[in-house]
């Protein structure tokens, strides 16, 4: 009995190291190419490179201007998440606890920003940004990813608060605690762990958002990495094989090191803005 | 636990006092007016105005806007391309509830029966969630590739080389490989889903019907299968949204190509917007998207009210 | 950590607010804002010269660069012009999908009087400045002639023992033709029998394809006859125009091209030709700089002019401007702008654009004894003298280029015969034209 169950542990692993490794086969590939020439590459792209040509993913990080980029990320990504974070739980919480008449209607106003497609709006969104002196801004930029990225973060919030007992708020209120006290001492402690999870998402849509650095960013100075990217593969006429690899390596390694760091918020927010 | 966290946070509130209730329209402005500052100006005017710019005809720059009224969107009714868009849409659909929520339900109950690493696995498989689409892209560019990419090689190399196509240049072929592309960033995604789902089912009832003689299928079908309708629900209801918005991936591997044979509703909107010239027509083509998947995801509700 | 959220929260609100409110310090200098194309790696350099060695000429000036690939810039351009925050001076496709709707609109600077101002009316090639002419007043300055050609790995012409079959051309000795299309197909067929690619095509972009089409109309019905079509009352469903498609078509049927050429890029297909793995790449005189960069040894490589169908028709191509330059009507620092372009488009920075980016300019009698030219580029100024037809594309509308674009495609697997295409460009051609949506330079 216990000999089978051995073998069913091994096989099992078995199983599942396959899957893991045919997971990350495509990036494993990228990783490699990043290091060979472009003629190794066009004799057998699965083949080990002739030497470990580092430099190639340094020359991809300068030629790609991806310190900056990096700088223009975070500098669209942290002011996003806070915007969001906020703004959603103020959100959330006054539709949940605020006792607000109506707030089925701005529930419904914000269902219809969680299934409109992006591509939906965007030309109407250039030309307000336009109109507003916001385009070619990484502030700009901000203020539209967190626009759109608000839809989800209310529902995640608000699919959270909606698993605080009422009576714990009605206790506060009965003891004399205002909106503002009840927010404050009462939901917001418990709040941290989803909006930290809820950071953690936004964080990485915004990171890697293209299509309104796209549109909205036209000075090179501005570009986020994602878009440099981009750009790094979209000179029309040259084949780079090599560069475009390091250049995919430089921008998914970071990422997936913060996933890995923060896996635990991450999966944790894919689980909670679910169920509810 | 919670009733003590209940008496703490009361008395905490009634120590430090203050705080009235708020009158309706201060509780309003505080709630509410961070999020309608950013909502409204950047998502629900574009949208009004998109609604406004369907029943014109404009092609971006000139001053003038001629009006058509509905003219636009009985263009659509009578343009191949649009039912072509729909159709695949479609397809997206019912393949992105297939392929990758059955990879990610095996994938899940081979997790649930492991003791150890089972987070490390978890993470490896979430890795492909967390990248952006424009890596998605540049790495299965490479695999489809027909001159040195990986999968005709080993299609060759097991003698099945007659179907070493070119993937993303094939009318018929381009889709579906654009879908397996997409399938391996959402598969972990329900993966993760589905072993939180599984964490909370019983284990003795697996092992009272281990002795009952249930074989392992009886026992996915009766057991785990029931046990997992709330996040089965989920699941579908986000990969119809996700389906109907599909966008980045199509547009980084084909741009609808070849010959508009892996259009989607949204590329090809952006294609009629951006490339044509014709932004009351696009305009019009987001308001039908907008609407299906607004009706879509209002059924999917309206049925898992009624369960 | 709750209230320290909320507090973080109001404070970075309070930012925000200060940050939107202060706008941007009045600088001392004059900004000039270019957005362009030249994103390949000589053009880019050269372009970066001529922006510095301008500043140091200007001080007080700026001038401020946005390299955008084709896609993007016609995603981004129109509505940036229109919302009045768009470059004061862009490089943009000429045609009547895009430079056209910016003029209608009023979004573009007429420059009919710097041409003569200028001098440019003198100095500039006289129908490159006629495609940037609308309604008989000039809206931009050309700054290239690109056409098409066939090139060829001279030592796998040699292995297949083909080389005798390159010919000068009678009128004009330096340039290299073939005696006819049935040299062509024998050099395809022994390539084919070698098991080299024949034809380097790439076809998932389908310009690439619509490249191939104008050049085989320019070999089948000359450019009289499109000149007819585009200004007459030619049309598109031509027998000679179905022709051409034919030739495209049979080239894919005789295997002439590689396994499933509409999943293979056009970089890719050029990537098999400098890689030694295809016989030719017929594409045009703009990649002449990157076979010079990517080419290990591009001697190696030339190229050669098609033959037409029959004799009376000359010696041709399909040829272009690419894009062209062009001012924002709004633009506060226009003359700025001209005087920018007055400085790159000189007979001295001519040279220049020949010698260090391999871009044929559009200015007359620049002296290319003593550049020092490589044979290649010498060959391809050379043929910039020939009478040349239309690369369509860029010309045409929106309409019509798909319907093109999508049969070059549709050609190759079958779904669309040469008839279909020819006929749904004919449609496409009159709905353009009732609704004055194509190109009249008078």
């Amino acid at each position: 009995m216990r000999r089978r169950k051995t073998r069913h542990t091994l096989i099992l692993h078995g199983v599942l190291i396959a899957s893991a490794l045919l997971t990350v086969f495509p990036l494993g590939l990228i990783a490699l190419m990043a290091f060979k020439t472009n003629p190794e590459i066009f004799a057998n792209p699965l083949a080990l490179p002739g030497a470990w040509r580092w430099q190639q993913i340094g020359k991809a990080w300068t030629d790609g201007h991806f310190g900056p980029y990096y700088l223009n990320s975070l500098q669209v990504a942290v002011p996003t998440v806070l915007m969001v974070v906020i703004a959603s739980t103020l959100a959330a919480y006054g539709l949940v606890f605020g006792r607000l008449p109506g707030a089925r209607y701005a529930l419904a106003a914000i269902l219809l920003g969680l299934i409109v497609p992006l591509q939906a709006i965007i030309v109407s969104l250039f030309h307000d940004l336009g109109d507003m002196g916001l385009l070619n801004s990484l502030w700009g930029l901000s203020l539209a990813q967190a626009a759109v990225g608000l839809p989800f973060g209310i529902f995640m919030m608000r699919s959270f608060f909606l698993g605080i007992p009422k009576d714990l708020i009605e206790a506060a209120r009965l003891d004399g605690a205002g909106d503002v006290t009840v927010l404050r001492r009462v939901v917001l402690p418990l709040a941290t762990a989803p909006a930290l999870t809820l950071a953690t998402l936004q964080f990485m849509y915004s990171w890697n958002d293209f299509l309104l650095p796209l549109i909205i960013l036209h000075d090179p100075s501005l570009r986020t990495v994602t878009l440099g990217l981009f750009y790094l593969q979209g000179g029309t006429y040259t084949l780079n094989y090599t560069m475009i690899s390091a250049g995919v390596l430089i921008t998914a390694v970071p990422i997936m090191v913060v996933f890995f760091l923060l896996q635990r918020q991450f999966i944790a927010g894919v689980t909670a803005g679910a169920v509810k | 636990m919670t009733e003590r966290l209940d008496q703490q946070s009361a008395s905490a509130a009634r120590r430090r006092g203050g705080g009235r209730p708020l009158g309706t329209a201060i509780r309003y402005l505080i709630f509410l007016g961070p999020a309608a500052l950013l909502y409204v100006p950047f998502v629900l005017k574009p949208l009004i105005e998109t609604f406004g710019l369907s029943l014109f005809a404009w092609n971006g720059v000139s001053a003038e806007r001629t009006f058509v009224g509905l003219a636009n969107y009985a263009r659509a009714l009578g343009d191949p391309i649009f039912w072509i868009s729909l159709r695949n849409n479609l397809y997206w659909v019912v393949t992105s509830i297939v392929l990758p929520m059955a990879t990610g339900l095996v994938i899940a109950v081979l997790l649930s029966a492991v003791r150890r690493g089972q987070r490390i696995y978890a993470g490896i498989f979430f890795t492909p969630v967390v990248l952006n689409l424009i890596i998605v892209g540049l790495v299965w560019g490479i695999i489809y590739n027909p001159l040195i990419g990986p999968l005709n090689r080993l299609l060759r190399a097991v003698g099945l080389g007659s179907l070493a196509i070119g993937w993303l240049g094939d009318r018929y072929a381009a889709t579906p490989a654009i879908m397996v592309a997409g399938a391996w960033t959402f598969f972990g995604f329900c993966a993760v889903i589905f072993l939180q789902g599984l964490r909370t089912l019983d284990r003795e009832q697996i092992e009272a019907a281990t002795i009952d003689g249930a074989g392992p299928f009886r026992r996915f079908r009766k057991i785990i299968v029931p046990a997992l309708s709330d996040q089965v629900t989920l699941l579908i209801v986000m990969s119809i949204i996700g389906s109907f918005k599909v966008f980045d991936i199509v547009y980084v591997m084909t741009k609808g190509g070849p010959d508009h044979a892996s259009e989607v509703i949204a590329t090809y909107m952006y294609w009629q917007s951006f490339m044509n010239g014709s932004l009351g027509y696009g305009a019009a083509l987001a308001v039908m998207l907008t609407a299906v998947v607004a009706g879509a995801s209002l059924a999917m509700m309206a049925l898992r009210e009624r369960d | 950590m709750g209230i320290s959220l909320f507090k973080t929260g109001l404070l970075a609100s309070a930012l925000l607010s200060v940050a939107l409110t202060t706008g941007p310090s009045l600088a001392a200098t004059t900004v000039l804002n270019v957005w362009d194309q030249f994103f390949s790696e000589e053009p880019n350099k050269l372009m970066n010269e001529f922006v510095a060695e301008f500043q140091k000429a200007h001080p007080g000036v700026e001038i401020k660069r946005n390299v955008l690939d084709t896609d993007s810039i016609r995603a981004t351009l129109p509505a940036a012009l229109t919302a009045g925050q768009g470059p004061d001076l862009f490089y943009y496709d000429a045609g009547p999908a895009f430079l056209g709707p910016l003029v209608e609109a009023g979004l573009v600077a007429d420059l009919t009087q710097e041409y003569a101002a200028r001098g440019w009316d003198k100095s500039l090639v006289d129908w490159p400045v006629e495609r940037v002419t609308y309604g008989n007043k000039i809206w931009g300055v050309p700054n290239e002639i690109e056409y098409t050609n066939v090139y060829v790995d001279l030592a796998v012409l040699d292995q297949l023992g083909m080389k005798d079959k390159l010919v000068a051309d009678k009128d004009h000795p330096e340039l290299l033709t073939l005696k006819s299309l049935d040299d062509f197909k024998a050099i395809l067929e022994a390539s084919k029998a070698k098991g080299i690619v024949p034809i380097a095509f790439g076809n998932r972009d389908p310009g690439r394809g619509g490249h191939l089409f104008s050049y085989f109309l320019t070999l089948t019905a000359g450019k009289d006859l499109v000149d007819k079509i585009l200004f007459g009352d030619g049309r598109w469903d031509d027998p000679k125009v179905i022709d051409a498609w034919k030739l495209y078509k049979d080239y894919s049927t005789a295997g002439y091209y590689p396994p499933s050429p509409n999943a293979i890029s056009y970089d890719e297909g050029n990537a098999l030709f400098f890689n030694g793995a295809a016989a030719t790449n017929i594409t045009g005189t703009w990649l002449v700089g990157d076979i010079m960069g990517q080419v290990a040894d591009p001697s190696k490589i030339d190229f050669f002019l098609l033959p037409s169908v029959s004799a009376d028709l000359p010696l041709s191509a399909a040829a272009g401007i690419g894009s062209t330059f062009a001012v924002a009507e709004k633009s506060p620092n226009k003359q700025l702008a001209l005087d920018f372009l007055d400085f790159i488009m000189s007979k001295d920075a001519g040279k220049r654009w020949l010698k260090e980016a391999n871009i044929v300019p559009p200015i007359k009698d620049i002296d290319i004894k003593g550049l020092d030219l490589p044979p290649m580029m010498q060959r391809v100024v050379e043929g910039a003298t020939l009478p040349l037809s239309y690369n369509l594309d860029v010309v045409m509308p929106a309409e019509w280029n798909d319907a093109m674009k999508t049969g070059t495609q549709s050609l190759l697997d079958g779904s669309s015969t040469p008839e279909d295409v020819a006929a749904r460009m004919e449609q496409a051609w009159e709905k353009a034209k009732a609704e004055g949506r194509i190109w009249k330079a008078h």
